[in-house]
Parts: structure tokens; sequence; C-alpha cells
């Protein structure tokens, strides 16, 4: 016991920089809140928390009174909804609805592998997780994270992003990522080879997933990579013949699959205003598709 | 003593302020930001005892987080580097250090050789921001792209640094 002691005593700085280092390896793991107001997290939250915590147990018992009261205004709602849908639709099936919200963006970071935006409107006004995202351009990134005033937004130029997209002229669907050293092109995969692409076709949401609707604009196609000498291989490394810089790290090609570099029609440089999309049958969506 | 945290607090909330409002949104090349906070841990004190230093450097990285809405990434590269720093300094300038801090980080830039500083720097610079980099991404399947983007950041932020030490080391003359 002793000479634990001692050996603490002796590496006591090696001891706290692991002590420091779990911290903040604590806290990367944790930054699930993600609030832009750096006033409202340090002033506010600790008291925020004992009361949010002791609301929680007081709605248990007001849970029956609020269910029942939420029943009631459902039917009324309900009603509303069903005669507002049958005025405006003729099609005897109806068609998956959008609602827009307008919201401006507060901050916008484009220096890291994981980018995200924040936009001034949060639980309050209605958000939630898995919204999309667009400007009047083009897409933006999906909702990742909600609090009450903000939300952070997962930017489309985020290495994690995969969004579902098709081709206008030729209706392939592929999916769209990046590769984390331009931003102002993406990477769209699994579109067959079979399928006639040329450069300047135009690139569309693919309306798979009920994040965008279908037909919102991305970009045009401006490259497609040739990978016919590498099927189902690797790229290390694509060079830029004009400009001599690095486009590409560890490109992976398939087999019978094209590989197409989409340049984008939103610039992320300058987001101002942006609309969030809500999609009203979502959750019926998410109950069929499992 | 007073005065040495007198001169630490200055320059903490000097280069926080300097590297969260405007060196954060320089965007080289769309991508690239310059770390010019390192600074702050390249020319700390080293009369200052080493678990004060590592504390303070944590502190100084989380102040920097709350900035880019990155909890804890900042904290753990700064800390790193102000824990790596003494081992580095022994290395680079071998018999030279002095571990009592009797000498200033002044004395180590201009009695030094060129290679001596450009090695000191460079060696933080990169740690720093392998740390921060691949902390960010956290997985091992975007290697290449965590090395080649602390790689060229390193080679910005080391241009912006050496500047901001030799306008320090000039101005306290």
């Amino acid at each position: 016991m002793q000479q634990i002691i001692d050996f603490i005593i002796r590496k006591k700085d090696v001891v706290v920089y692991f002590i420091l280092l779990l911290l903040s390896v604590v806290l990367i793991l944790n930054s699930n809140y993600f609030q832009k107001s750096k006033v409202l997290l340090l002033s506010n939250s600790i008291s925020n928390y004992t009361t949010e915590n002791l609301n929680y147990f007081k709605e248990y018992f007001k849970l029956k009174e609020i269910n029942y009261k939420l029943t009631e205004e459902n039917l009324v709602l309900k009603n509303q909804f069903e005669k507002i849908n049958r005025i405006t639709v003729l099609d005897s099936l109806p068609i998956t609805n959008f609602s827009y919200k307008n919201a401006k963006v507060i901050s916008n970071n484009l220096s890291s592998i994981k980018n995200h935006l924040i936009i001034n409107k949060g639980l309050k006004h209605g958000l939630k997780n898995e919204m999309g995202v667009i400007s009047s351009t083009g897409i933006v990134g999906i909702i990742n994270r909600t609090s009450k005033n903000y939300s952070s937004v997962m930017s489309i130029l985020n290495i994690n992003t995969k969004i579902n997209a098709k081709v206008k002229r030729t209706s392939h669907f592929g999916t769209l990522e990046w590769h984390g050293l331009r931003t102002n092109y993406m990477i769209l995969n699994d579109i067959p080879e079979t399928a006639n692409i040329k450069i300047g076709d135009s690139i569309i949401t693919g309306g798979m997933s009920l994040i965008f609707p279908e037909g919102i604009n991305i970009g045009i196609v401006s490259e497609i990579i040739n990978q016919n000498k590498h099927n189902d291989t690797i790229v290390k490394f694509i060079a830029d013949n004009k400009n001599n810089k690095a486009k590409y790290l560890d490109l992976k090609f398939k087999e019978n699959y094209l590989t197409i570099e989409v340049k984008l029609h939103t610039n992320m440089n300058n987001l101002n205003n942006v609309y969030v999309i809500e999609s009203l049958n979502r959750e019926e969506f998410q109950k069929i598709k499992n | 003593m007073v005065s040495i945290y007198l001169l630490i607090l200055k320059r903490f909330i000097f280069l926080v302020l300097i590297q969260g409002l405007i060196f954060n949104n320089f965007d080289f090349f769309d991508i690239y930001d310059p770390y010019v906070c390192i600074v702050f841990i390249i020319t700390f004190p080293i009369k200052v005892n080493k678990i004060t230093f590592m504390i303070i450097s944590f502190i100084f990285g989380f102040v920097l987080d709350l900035y880019t809405n990155t909890l804890g990434i900042n904290a753990a590269a700064c800390l790193s580097i102000a824990f790596l720093r003494s081992y580095i300094l022994s290395f680079v300038f071998g018999s030279f250090y002095d571990p009592h801090g009797i000498k200033l980080i002044k004395n180590y830039v201009l009695e030094s050789t060129f290679s001596q500083k450009f090695l000191y720097i460079s060696s933080i610079i990169l740690i720093h921001h392998l740390t921060l980099f691949s902390l960010e991404t956290f997985s091992l399947e975007f290697i290449s792209l965590v090395i080649i983007k602390t790689v060229i950041n390193s080679l910005i932020s080391l241009i912006f640094c050496t500047t901001f030490i030799y306008i320090m080391i000039k101005n306290e003359k």
C-alpha cells in the first residue's frame, strides 16, 4: 500500500494528466446537449437540471388528466385536419405532406471534418431530430440535436452524412457523401454502371426517407470518375491536375457501380435563411418500414 | 510570482478572444483554420509548477471549446501538449533546458539555433493538431484524412504562431 502511494506521489503529474484527460473524454462523449448560448449553459444549467428533474417526477401524477385532455384535443384537431385534407387533396390516394418552417443560421463552420450549423429555432418551435434543412438553392443538412431555443444541424459537409439522391433525367437512386477536403463537391455512389449518366445532369433528392421531399435540387454532375481500371479497390489519392491539390482520399469503388462527383448548388459559406422541413406522415412511415 | 499569474491571465484572455472570435473564422482554402492559441502553451512560463500548468491549459482548452461547441476536444489537445512540453523541451534543448525556470522562454528563443526553435514549435503544433483532429473524428476509418489535415493545418498554424511569438518577444523588450 505504502509503495502504491509513493508511486502516485512520485508520478503525480502523470496521474493528474490522466485524470484531466479522462474528464475531457467524458465531456466529448457527453456533449450531446450542445447549446449555442454559453451564458445559458453556464448560468442556467444547474438550476434547470434540478427543476427539470423535479418536474419529470411531478408529471407522472398528472398523466391521467393530461391524457384525457390530449385525447379530446386530438379529436378536435383530427376533425379539422380531415376537413382541410378533403378540400385540398383531389387525389384518391393522399400524398405525403410536408410543412415548412423558416429559421436563421447563427453559427456556421466549415473547418471541421464533422461540420455543424446552429439555427435559431428549437424544441419550443416544434423542431425535432432528423428533420431536413434546406436553403433556397439546395439542401443544407439534417437536424441532429435540439435544445429549447436552438438546434444543431449536421451539415451535408460531414463525413457521416448519407443522403438519398437521384439523377433527375434517368431516375437512378444513389447515396450522396462528402469526402472531407473540398466544400463544394460531393460524391454520389451506388448508381449502376448501366445508367447513362452525362456530365451536367441534375441531381435531386430521392424522397425515400421522408427527411427531404422528392425533387429538391442538390447539384449537377461535374465528373464521372472512371473506375474500369480499379474495380473493387480503394484508390488512395486522386489529384487535381490543374491545381495540384488532393481531391479525394480513400475513395472506395464498388464493382459495377459508378462513382460520380457532384457540384453543389448551395454555397455553404454564406448561408443565412434556411427552411426546416417537417414530414407530417413520418411516424406512420417509420412504423410500416420496420 | 503574482506578476507571472497576472501575465498568464492577460495572455489567456487575449488569446482566447483572438482565437475564438477572429482565427476560428479564417477558413483558408475553405477548411483550414490557424490555431494561434497554441502560443499560450508554447510561451507559458517554465517557472510555474507542472500540475498548475496542466490545469490552466485544460481550462484554456475548455474555454476555447465553448466557442466552437465541441466540448472537451480542445481541452484534451491543450492538456496533452502541456503534459508533453517539458519532455519536448528537454529533448530539443538538451542541457540548455533547466526545469526550474530561471531562464525565460525569451532566452530559449533568442539563444538557440534555428533548427531547435523550429523543432520545438513544430512538434508542439503537430501533437496538438493530431490529438485535436483524431478526437474530432473519433474513429480509425478516416485516418488518412486526419493525417493530411494535420500536416496542412500545422504548416498554416506554424506560420501564424512564429509570427505571433516574434511580435510578443519584440514587444517585451
